[in-house]
């Protein structure tokens, strides 16, 4: 309960948030804290950014780079930081940029060409069976599948509210949508999800 | 309505485990990632102050020869240096204060086509959606500066602090909790502060350029006087250490990088100091 209310403060906050674009910059240098160490920044979040940037459907063969490339710009800009967010938002923010990036470089690549990377042998599992192995391998597949052809926006609300576990409110915050809108949102990624795996099951 | 239903995970127990084992990175893959950029951080900083050097046409010896710190021909002219920028890498933001920065970074976009899509990467955690068909949020100022497309804009360093401020690591739960009503006095503050402290450090680097250490220092004084808290610290600090150095200094270029790396252990300036009489020969110093 606290954790959500706290959650829910972000999200009020960010709503409060006011865009670059209208030339404002929060916080006085007076209340400045001095540059975060990038190493702190990295060793906190870098699984988050990771995690992020794979379930909205960067490959195996590409998170490398991606990673590297939130965390150059995150780098560039550390120094502009002021506290008024939380850095997750922020961070978050960036891998959904790179993300969606890479999302239309490679949409021309058939899903199929797509997943060759993502070897089945990267499932965990307590040492499953051949057999286990090649159902788990197409499933995994189909859920790739079913997600891939989520847009961005529904992806990264899937994303982030089954795989990274955040409550409605969590995402509100990180994504800066209101609450309302997170669980409008939510709630049709999830049906046009079901209804993807659905259609692939009955196949 | 099925809104109870669609409330809960669509993915099941399984599904995710599935998933989650594929989207998570090993300690392995993290460190090597880390490693990774760290020497893309590298390549940018050296190569910001390689272009800088270029930009002011009689380059300080010792920003040159920092600059060049991984080229064997240690920077006797601007431009054997910049050789040493196409391999290195792209350009350093940070560094943006002087104009010649910009340049760096646009060139330096050249020989990493990577850092393009980084630039344009870049989000706003902007309050109205995640932008999913309508692209590009706010074009921050410092990926305008990143674009290679792009024209330079002239005004970019002084828009350069209108990106979004994400709260520190450790403070970012507080910050959730804390109110944001900033007043709007506070915001054009924060841009007078930040062209202040850039008309002072670009004093500085000029006075540095001609190899005037003193005006340079006085320069960095009154930046120090001014902004003890500024946004730019690390930059007056390393460019304190390079005038302390220009000045003979040494003793007090060595307090001053070692006040710098205090306070940004990881500062790509560091590297920019590697090879002045602040950092060199710092373990001699030291024991």
């Amino acid at each position: 309960m606290v954790k959500e209310a706290i959650a829910t403060a972000g999200a009020l906050e960010l709503h409060g948030y006011r865009p670059a674009a209208s030339g404002v910059v929060p916080a006085t240098s007076a209340t400045r804290e001095p540059v975060p160490a990038f190493d702190e920044v990295y060793a906190e979040h870098a699984r988050f950014v990771w995690r992020v940037l794979r379930g909205m459907g960067v490959r195996e063969s590409g998170i490398d780079d991606a990673v590297q490339d939130v965390f150059i710009v995150v780098h560039r800009r550390l120094h502009e930081f002021d506290g008024q967010h939380a850095l997750s938002t922020w961070l978050f923010a960036i891998a959904y940029r790179v993300a969606c990036d890479h999302r239309r470089k490679h949409k021309r690549l058939s899903t199929h060409d797509a997943l060759e990377d993502d070897a089945p042998e990267h499932v965990a599992g307590d040492t499953p069976s051949p057999a286990d192995n090649a159902e788990q391998a197409q499933r995994l597949r189909a859920l790739h599948e079913a997600l891939d052809s989520l847009d961005d926006e529904k992806r990264a609300l899937i994303v982030l509210a089954e795989l990274e576990e955040q409550t409605v409110p969590q995402i509100a915050a990180l994504t800066g949508i209101s609450v309302n809108t997170v669980y409008t949102r939510l709630r049709r990624a999830r049906l046009e999800l079901q209804a993807l795996l659905n259609k692939r099951g009955s196949r | 309505m099925t809104d109870e239903a669609q409330d809960r995970p669509v993915l099941s127990t399984a599904d995710r485990a599935l998933l989650d084992a594929t989207v998570s990175p090993s300690d392995d893959q993290l460190a090597a990632t880390r490693r990774a950029i760290g020497a893309r951080i590298a390549a940018l900083a050296t190569g910001a102050a390689i272009t800088q050097a270029v930009s002011s046409a009689h380059a300080t010896g010792t920003v040159a020869t920092a600059a060049a710190s991984t080229a064997p021909a240690a920077a006797t002219t601007g431009f054997a240096a910049l050789g040493a920028a196409k391999w290195i890498g792209a350009g350093l933001i940070v560094t943006a204060i002087a104009s010649g920065a910009v340049v760096a970074t646009r060139q330096q976009h050249k020989a990493d086509p990577q850092a393009h899509t980084s630039a344009s990467a870049v989000a706003q955690p902007s309050r109205a959606t995640l932008p999913a068909s309508a692209p590009a949020p706010v074009e921050q100022p410092a990926q305008v500066a990143a674009h290679l497309s792009e024209p330079v804009q002239p005004s970019e360093p002084a828009v350069a602090v209108e990106a979004p401020k994400p709260a520190r690591a450790g403070a970012a739960k507080r910050n959730e909790r804390r109110a944001s009503s900033t007043p709007d006095s506070a915001y054009s503050n924060e841009g007078e502060t930040l062209s202040g402290e850039l008309t002072l450090l670009h004093g500085a680097r000029q006075a540095l350029a001609r190899g005037d250490a003193s005006a340079a220092l006085q320069a960095l004084d009154a930046h120090a006087a001014r902004y003890p808290n500024g946004m730019l610290r690390q930059e007056a600090l390393s460019a304190r250490a390079l005038a302390l150095c220009e000045a003979g200094r040494t003793a007090e270029a060595r307090r001053t990088a070692a006040q710098l790396a205090r306070i940004a252990p990881r500062s790509p300036h560091l590297i920019r100091l590697a090879d002045s009489c602040a950092l060199e020969d710092t373990a001699d110093a030291k024991e």
